[in-house]
């Protein structure tokens, strides 16, 4: 199976800081790997999350998606990356509230002609694809139509799936994107998500504070355990 | 990336539409100050046309040419008969219109002149006045009425009318012993010629009791006002008026009027002014130009003004939409996208102001023509867009960006912190 992430090294402290935030050896997800990554709040969830989206840059260290150096591409390619192959859901305020829900959906398309060419490659039209993720993600036709923020928070996360869904990117992010559900539309939404991902092929990294989730997934990663960080207060000394 | 600020600046339509009116405000304001100003212009180089020199009593040149033209002020010195004689036979002179102002009716302006007025004055790009009904004098006490003043006062062929002695509106002094009536109506020209009454000089005797060529007896007039014809010495000529106000001259050849200029300002016998009404009404530019760019420098204020109710619109819209912000970067819009987004959004605002502005612009050209008209015989005619018209709204629109670029910078700085995640 071909590498989705592959961190080496990583080192990261932010600016200014004396201490590394991250410190992270190795991290491998495999293409259409379905991974959860456990951490508490502020342990550098997010920021790892920000240098997988490749807005930050380690200082030491490589990240590699889709066998492409973060480091060796600009922020523009970057961000081209990003939009071609990543798909984002986070907590809450997902969406652009006065864009309906499927202009939102269409989002994800704008800014990447990738996605675009891989929906017409599916003879899909973008719209079609998008209405047909929407109501597979349970959103009627009805509701497609309505500003986002007439939306459930329930249905705008559906939304959020289906917009990072659209055009099979390679891996999708999902940030706590339960943690706004209660217990039984979490477990509705996490199958809806997993059953989408494994459709088309799209590697996931959940991450949540949440350890009852483990069982959901396949592989499971405590952030404590791969990041050496916190360990080393010194984050000068070598762990490798 | 219109589209998306377009549904972007309708989630806040409240504050998009105060800034829109702003700057449609600011728009037509700079708009129809240059409009009314050139019109202004065109209106008063229309108004006398193919007139070489206007003479009068000794004053200042732009008075002279304001109130035998324009009607605009009153004069105080007089000239005579006699330098009205003298100027009849100076060479070159092709026609004269003699002038004598001074009363009015309902508040019109009455012009005495003689039949040449109608014959050989011109205006615009050089017509000849015309009459819608009837014709020129035919004795003393006929009267031309001018078209604004037909209209509004209902002046027809035919009908009665009295002239009243003195300029203001109501007169203290009704000459009702000397009815006139109404010969014929001219055609409407947009110049003051239409607000005025026109009546032959020996009607004009006729109201101020001077029977021509009676020896000199002041018959019992104590009108003690500024007056053009008070009978300040009769003399044995037979004229039917012995002082007039300005006579306007028609020359042979235009390049001699520099000379008759001078010749008539060092003429002896009586102080005389001579003006060419060109070179005179630049003149009057040049003294009004300072306050027309004062004028124009409060517009441009007013523009810059309603740009940066737009700037702090956009400034203290990003706060809150610093979340949509991290949302399009999180579905892969650089930075880049969001500085351009910022931008786009103060074009579309600026475009759709001046677009109100504009149209705010006609819509108050064709409310007030009418009332400018009616009130001061300015005639606005509603053109389209001049090329110059375009440019100031293409500056406005250039300012309108560089405006933007604070707000647009700020928040590309903003989404780069920010990344994907808002620390709000």
């Amino acid at each position: 199976m071909s590498s989705c992430v592959r961190i080496r090294d990583l080192r990261f402290r932010w600016p200014g800081a004396t201490d590394l935030l991250l410190d992270i050896p190795q991290l491998d997800i495999a293409a259409g790997e379905r991974v959860m990554l456990r951490g508490p709040s502020g342990s550098g969830k997010s920021t790892l999350l920000s240098l997988l989206a490749g807005i930050y840059a380690p200082q030491q260290g490589s990240i590699e998606l889709l066998q492409q150096n973060l480091a060796s591409l600009s922020a523009r390619q970057r961000d081209k990356l990003r939009a071609h192959d990543i798909g984002f859901v986070f907590q809450q305020f997902n969406l652009l509230p006065y864009l309906s829900a499927l202009d939102n959906v269409l989002l994800g398309s704008q800014f990447s002609r990738q996605r675009r060419q891989r929906i017409a490659d599916s003879g899909e039209t973008l719209t079609g694809a998008a209405e047909r993720l929407l109501t597979e993600l349970g959103i009627v036709a009805a509701i497609q139509q309505q500003p986002a923020h007439t939306l459930s928070v329930g249905q705008q996360q559906r939304v959020a799936v289906a917009r990072a869904l659209l055009g099979k990117p390679a891996l999708i992010i999902a940030d706590e994107p339960t943690s706004a559900l209660d217990a039984e539309r979490r477990d509705e939404f996490l199958q809806l998500l997993f059953k989408e991902c494994e459709q088309q092929q799209t590697a996931l990294l959940f991450v949540t504070h949440d350890a009852s989730l483990a069982s959901h997934f396949s592989r499971h990663l405590e952030l404590a355990e791969i990041n050496n960080a916190h360990q080393n207060h010194t984050g000068e000394s070598s762990n490798v | 990336m219109f589209k998306l600020a377009l549904y972007s600046l309708l989630n806040r339509r409240s504050s998009a539409i105060l800034t829109v009116f702003a700057i449609a405000l600011s728009v037509l304001l700079l708009l129809g100050v240059e409009r009314v100003r050139e019109q202004v212009r065109a209106n008063f180089a229309n108004t006398v046309s193919g007139t070489d020199i206007i003479v009068g009593a000794r004053t200042g040149q732009v008075q002279l040419l304001l109130s035998s033209v324009f009607h605009i002020g009153s004069m105080t010195n007089t000239l005579s008969w006699n330098s009205y004689e003298y100027l009849q036979e100076l060479p070159q002179v092709r026609w004269h219109i003699p002038l004598a102002l001074g009363d009015s009716v309902g508040g019109a302006p009455v012009v005495a002149t003689t039949n040449d007025f109608f014959e050989h004055f011109q205006y615009g790009s050089r017509q000849p006045l015309e009459f819608a009904t009837g014709e020129h004098f035919s004795g003393p006490t006929d009267v031309v009425v001018g078209a604004l003043v037909a209209s509004q006062q209902g002046h027809e062929v035919g009908a009665g009318i009295t002239i009243a002695h003195g300029a203001g509106g109501i007169s203290f002094s009704q000459h009702d012993t000397h009815d006139f009536q109404v010969r014929g109506v001219l055609k409407a020209t947009g110049t003051p010629v239409d607000k005025a009454v026109y009546i032959p000089l020996e009607g004009l005797a006729l109201v101020h009791d001077e029977v021509t060529g009676t020896p000199a007896t002041d018959s019992g007039h104590d009108h003690d006002h500024d007056h053009a014809h008070d009978n300040e010495h009769m003399d044995e000529h037979s004229s039917p008026t012995q002082t007039l106000s300005a006579v306007l001259l028609g020359l042979e050849s235009k390049p001699y009027a520099i000379r008759m200029q001078r010749q008539i300002n060092t003429y002896t016998m009586e102080p005389l002014t001579a003006i060419m009404p060109g070179m005179t009404l630049q003149q009057l530019w040049q003294t009004l130009s300072v306050f027309e760019q004062a004028l124009f420098v409060i517009t441009i204020l007013v523009v810059i003004t309603g740009l940066l109710g737009m700037l702090t619109t956009l400034l203290a819209s990003l706060r809150e939409r610093r979340r949509e912000m991290a949302v399009l970067r999180a579905v892969g819009a650089g930075p880049g996208t969001i500085f351009t987004l910022l931008v786009s959004e103060a074009v579309l605002l600026t475009l759709l102001g001046c677009v109100a502005g504009v149209v705010g612009l006609y819509a108050a050209q064709l409310i007030a023509a009418p009332l400018l008209a009616e009130q001061l015989g300015l005639s606005l005619s509603v053109t389209g867009l001049q090329a110059n018209e375009w440019a100031l709204l293409g500056l406005v629109l250039i300012a309108g960006i560089l405006v933007s670029l604070f707000p647009a910078w700020r928040a590309y700085k903003l989404s780069l912190a920010d990344g994907l995640t808002v620390k709000l």
